[in-house]
Order: structure tokens, then C-alpha cells, then sequence
């Protein structure tokens, strides 16, 4: 009994290690947390106007225990603006929406995301231009993003621009 | 729910039902007549699918408020086309100033004439027949229309359109010819 | 005199009345029941005690409180007008009416409490319906620019070739004389709809429409030039098998948007070759099977769909 009690919290070990090595963020444009509502369905599937990008949690088996931030740094009218981004969940499990907190308008800024899934650990930059959230730019990291991560960000897309 | 009656099925029933305000009664009535009237509409209108839909929503809801006045069955037709035809004659007047007029590539794609136009010779006859009736000065287009769609006699019609039997007959009969000369080319 | 005329020989085909009219009709008869209700009738009050008059007084104010069946319109540029008379500054719109602009006028709709919708120039609209469930209007012809923040299926765009359901969203919806048209979804998903044929349009993306065939395939804007001309012979011109391999060739991981829809568009035959061009770029997920999708199976197509869409 002992036996089979170590081999299966060996097991549990073994799938949350592996769970965890694979634990990343997928972003897309905000129509994939949303989805056309079937036919006949009233359920309210609207897309928020302020909705950034769409986040999902890939390979993360404990979604009650996960955890996801953002914080938006930006330059606008000349002036760098740090702001937090307002991370809000869908009717999906481990599908997020990152909802803007600045007033549009001219100005680059980079979404600097934060997860963790248990132990594991993953991030992202998302770039953000006057058209909205921009697929090209974005970058998946294995850990959380850092200060340091968003600002060189956003100097290379200053740089760019 | 009563829908789907053709026109010959509406009984005193339906229109005692419609009297009371029921809703579905009138639905019925409704599904009943709504094409022939859209259809006399579309083709007094040149083909335009905005005004016949006006002048259908117009004569319908008339015809609702007016229910309690007409007696029985049998002028129930008469009554309605009475409406139809005033609606398309005051639409007529409304329109002159905006030109809304002649668009005769819309009667050429009216929908639902696929079925009846399966050869080419058939399909150019029904677009001059259509081209010729909508060249028709209106109080010579509607005669030919209650006729055609409805199978109204003189005195049905004189009674739609308030005029004399002679009136109808000299305006039909003239309809026939000027018709007649516009689609010579097809005999 | 022979009181049955005889009946000459024409060709006058009976033409369907479209379902909005009834829609209409509907509406109408809800604004007058409204605004009957609304008239307080004295003859009833005389004979009520007080608590009946409170019970009244209720259902008055509560009538009156009711949303009206009509939308405000602001002018925004030159003279629109509703029916015959121009709209001056603001004025309202009720179920029938139609509101045109000319070459240089503009006109902005607000839509009950849900979104508004611009009127651009040379356009013309006609309201069909406001009801709690229901907010309808026809684009007659031109081009108008709707943004509405509520439930999907509530507010409804009808062109004579298409309606276009609201899932959420914004839009601009542009229409010919003919009923032809094309609309760009900028935000959320709009579902343009004729006679079962459905096509699902995201931000982003664009989808013509043809009078007596309905709304086409739905394509991103930023799709290559072959792409959009080989969607559109493809729909409307016939559905020749070198617009079809266009358009496969030219699909990138976005256009699996088309593809999708391609699915259940092309001929059972070639179902296989667009399965596998979408499978190249985006494999269907572990529980999605080749074959249900061949099969075009409702449930497989949509689980497809909600992955396809995180590429986007």
C-alpha cells in the first residue's frame, strides 16, 4: 500500500514537473476570448471595448491556483507612464482578457504580463501601437517580465518607430 | 396559430378574431394577402422594394385599425384593395417630386421569377411585359394589376377605385391597347 | 357589360413580401398599444377607491416610463431628414420612418441605450423595430458605421442581400442600390445571415454580400489582393476550382479564417484538399477528428473555429 501511495505521489511529481515545463501564455486578439455566441444562446459574449488581447494559460492543470499580472509602460505625449493593466477573466477557465487603463491615443506602450501555475512560472511583452495590440511584436518568455524586460521593449519599439 | 390560410380560406372567423385584436388572427390575414399586395406595390413602384414594403406595411395597419367597419366577408377583397390602391396613389403623388421612378433594371431582378422564366424567350418576354407596365400612366397601371393579381371584376374594381364600371372598362380596355402597341415587336 | 373583364395573356410573377414587414407591422401596433396605455381614461377613475387609483398611477407612470418604440437622431452634417421633413438639429425616428442624407449630410442614430449608429452621406435607413428584444433597421442603400455594446442577437442590420446580426461589436455596413454590399468588422464578431447561410465575421476581418446568393466568405483585410479577388470569383463567380486553389495557395495562418469557412462552402469532393491545407497550418485540436469535420459535424466545426481563432 505504501508502495503504491510513493508511486503515485512519484507520478503527481513527475506530471506537475513536466506541467510545468511546459506552462506558457498564449495571446491573441481579443475575438478568441469572446467568440460568436451560437445561435441560440443569450449568453453575453460581448468583447469589451477596452479589451487589449486575449491571454490563455497553456498546460497549466491547477487553474484555481494560478495567478496572472500585468503592467503597462508607455510613452506618451513625451512622458514615460507606468500604469497596472486590469486582468480580467472570461467565462473560460485559464482564458483572460487584458483590459486597458490609459485613455487612447497616440503613444507606444508594452504590456509586461505575469503568470504562475503552481511552482511554474511564464510571462510575456506585448507590444501595443495606435492600432491596438500588435501580433508581430509579441514575445513569450519562460519566466515573469521584469522592469527591465518592458523598458528595453519599448525602446526597441521607440527605436523602430 | 392560423397561419398559412390562402386568401379564398379567411373566413368571418378570422376577421371577428381580428376585430377582438388577436393578434395571430391577423397574422394570418396578414400571411394570407401580404404577397399580392407587396406584389400589385412593386410593380405600381417600378420595381422598388422600399416603397412596396411602405406601401404593404401602410395598407396593413390601416386595415387593421379600419376592421371594425366593413360587414362581412364577401367585401372583405374590396375593402382591401380599396386601401392598397389609395396607398399607392398617395405614395405616387409623394414620389413625383423625388423622382423615385424608372429603375427598370430592378423590375428586370425582381426575386422569385427564376421558376418562371426557365428559357431565355419566356424570361424577354416577362422583363418587356414588366418594362411596358411600369411606362403605363397610373390610373391605367392599377386596373391592369388588381386585375391581374387579384381577378377583380368591373365592379370590384370601380368599387377599389371609386369610380364607374365604364371607367374601369374604357381604362382597362385602353391598358390592353397601349400594352398592345408597346409590345408589338412581340407577336 | 360583361362584369369580368377578359385577362390578357402577361407574365406577372407574384413576388414574396419580405418577413421585415410583418416585423414592422408588429412594432407599430406595440408603439400604439404603448401609447394607449399611456392616456390615463378619467371614466375608469371616477368609480376607484384610492388604493385602485395608487394601482393606476402605477402602471401609468410605468407606462409611461417604458421605452418608446423610436430612436433619436442628431444631425451631425447638412440636412437629413426623416420622411419628407428635414430633422433640424435632433429629432426621433419611429418604427417605418425612413431616414435619408444627401451628398452632404451626415446623421447619427442613438440606438434605445445599446450603441449608436452613423449615417453617412447618400444613405438611406428605415427603423424596423426597438423592443426590449429586438432593435432592427433596414440599410436601404449607402453606408452606415454601428458600434453596440450589448448582448449578441439583439441589435439586427437587414440589407436585401443579408442581415447582419450583432455578436458584440462595431462595424460599417455599406450597401448598393442593388442590395449588394460589403461589411468591415472593427471590434468583436458580427454574424451576417440570409436564408441559413451564415458567415462569421471578427474585428478585422471583411465579407461581401450579393443579392439572391447572400453573404460570401468572409476574409482579413490584410489578406493578399489574390486572395480577396480569388474569395470573391469564388462566391459570386461561379466557384471554379483555379479560385479555389488561389486561394488555398495564398492562405496564411490568419486566412485560416476563410478556410474555415470554405469547409462547408466547396464541393463535397474538395472538402479533403481545404481540411488539409487548414490542418497544415493550424491542426485541429487532439478531440477534433478528420472525419467529423468531412462530415461537416456542428459540434467538430465549432471547436475548430474557438481554436483557429487564437490566430486571428
Amino acid at each position: 500500500m505504501e508502495m503504491v501511495s510513493r508511486c503515485v505521489l512519484l507520478a503527481g511529481i513527475a506530471a506537475a514537473t513536466a506541467a510545468g515545463a511546459d506552462f506558457s501564455l498564449t495571446i491573441a486578439s481579443p475575438i478568441a476570448a469572446s467568440g460568436p455566441a451560437p445561435q441560440d444562446s443569450k449568453i453575453k459574449m460581448k468583447v469589451s471595448k477596452g479589451a487589449l488581447f486575449a491571454i490563455r494559460m497553456e498546460e497549466c492543470p491547477a487553474l484555481n491556483k494560478a495567478e496572472l499580472t500585468g503592467v503597462a509602460e508607455g510613452i506618451a505625449d513625451g512622458a514615460y507612464v507606468s500604469v497596472p493593466v486590469i486582468i480580467s477573466s472570461t467565462g473560460t477557465p485559464g482564458v483572460y482578457v487584458a483590459i486597458q487603463t490609459w485613455n487612447p491615443g497616440p503613444g507606444m506602450w508594452v504590456v509586461g504580463l505575469s503568470a504562475s501555475c503552481g511552482n511554474a512560472k511564464a510571462g510575456a511583452l506585448v507590444s501595443i501601437g495606435p492600432q491596438g495590440f500588435q501580433r508581430e511584436s509579441t514575445k513569450l518568455l519562460p519566466r515573469p517580465a521584469t522592469k527591465a524586460d518592458i523598458d528595453a521593449e519599448l525602446k526597441l519599439l521607440q527605436s523602430a518607430n | 396559430m392560423v397561419a398559412g390560410l390562402s386568401d379564398r380560406e379567411i373566413t368571418a372567423d378570422i376577421i371577428e378574431s381580428c376585430r377582438k385584436g388577436d393578434r395571430e388572427a391577423f397574422h394570418a390575414l396578414f400571411l394570407a394577402y401580404k404577397d399580392k399586395v407587396y406584389s400589385i406595390a412593386l410593380y405600381f413602384f417600378h420595381g422598388d422594394e422600399a416603397a412596396a414594403g411602405d406601401i404593404t406595411q401602410q395598407v396593413f395597419l390601416k386595415l387593421l385599425l379600419g376592421i371594425g367597419q366593413f360587414r362581412n366577408e364577401a367585401d372583405f377583397s374590396t375593402w382591401l384593395y380599396r386601401l392598397v390602391v389609395n396607398a399607392c396613389m398617395d405614395g405616387a403623388r409623394r414620389a413625383k417630386p423625388q423622382k423615385l421612378v424608372s429603375r427598370e433594371i430592378d423590375i428586370d431582378t425582381l426575386p422569385g421569377t427564376e421558376s418562371l422564366e426557365r428559357d431565355f424567350a419566356r424570361a424577354q418576354t416577362a422583363r418587356s411585359v414588366r418594362a411596358a407596365l411600369a411606362a403605363l400612366p397610373v390610373k391605367f397601371r392599377l386596373p391592369v394589376l388588381l386585375r391581374y393579381f387579384e381577378d377583380l371584376s368591373y365592379s370590384e374594381m370601380a368599387s377599389a377605385m371609386k369610380c364607374s364600371m365604364g371607367t374601369v372598362a374604357s381604362r382597362l380596355n385602353r391598358a390592353h391597347k397601349m400594352l398592345a402597341e408597346k409590345l408589338e415587336f412581340l407577336r | 357589360m360583361n362584369s369580368r373583364p377578359p385577362k390578357e395573356r402577361l407574365e406577372l410573377p407574384l413576388v414574396k413580401a419580405p418577413d421585415s414587414i410583418w416585423t414592422s407591422i408588429e412594432a407599430a401596433l406595440d408603439a400604439q398599444i404603448q401609447s394607449t396605455a399611456a392616456r390615463p381614461r378619467q371614466f375608469w377613475a371616477w368609480g376607484l377607491g384610492a388604493a385602485a387609483l395608487i394601482v393606476i398611477g402605477v402602471f401609468v407612470w410605468r407606462a409611461a416610463n417604458t421605452p418608446k418604440p423610436e430612436w433619436n437622431v442628431v444631425r451631425v452634417d447638412g440636412q437629413p431628414s426623416i420622411g419628407s421633413r428635414p430633422i433640424g438639429d435632433a429629432a426621433k425616428i419611429a418604427a417605418g420612418e425612413r431616414l435619408r442624407t444627401d451628398a452632404s449630410s451626415r446623421a447619427r442614430i442613438a440606438v434605445s441605450d445599446i450603441g449608436t449608429v452613423e449615417v453617412s452621406p447618400n444613405t438611406q435607413i428605415q427603423m424596423v423595430a426597438a423592443r426590449p428584444s429586438e432593435q432592427r433597421l433596414k440599410l436601404i442603400s449607402g453606408e452606415i458605421a454601428a458600434s453596440v455594446s450589448a448582448p449578441p442577437r439583439l441589435f439586427f442590420v437587414d440589407t436585401p442581400a443579408s442581415t447582419a446580426v450583432d455578436l458584440g461589436c462595431a462595424y460599417t455596413m455599406k450597401a448598393d442600390g442593388e442590395g449588394n454590399g460589403i461589411l468591415r468588422v472593427t471590434l468583436g464578431w458580427v454574424s451576417l445571415e440570409w436564408e441559413g447561410r451564415e458567415s462569421l465575421v471578427p474585428a478585422g476581418a471583411s465579407c461581401r454580400t450579393r443579392k439572391k446568393v447572400g453573404p460570401g466568405t468572409p476574409f482579413f483585410e490584410d489578406a493578399s489582393q489574390l486572395l480577396k479577388d480569388a474569395v470573391a470569383g469564388f462566391d459570386f463567380n461561379g466557384a471554379s476550382d483555379a479560385d479555389l486553389e488561389t486561394v488555398l495557395a495564398e492562405a496564411r495562418v490568419r486566412d485560416t479564417l476563410t478556410l474555415w469557412h470554405l469547409l462547408s462552402r466547396v464541393a463535397p469532393a474538395d472538402r479533403p484538399r481545404v481540411y488539409r491545407r487548414i490542418a497544415e497550418i493550424a491542426p485541429p485540436p487532439a478531440t477534433v477528428s478528420r472525419d467529423k469535420i468531412l462530415q461537416l459535424d456542428r459540434a467538430a466545426l465549432k471547436l475548430w473555429r474557438e481554436e483557429l481563432a487564437w490566430k486571428w
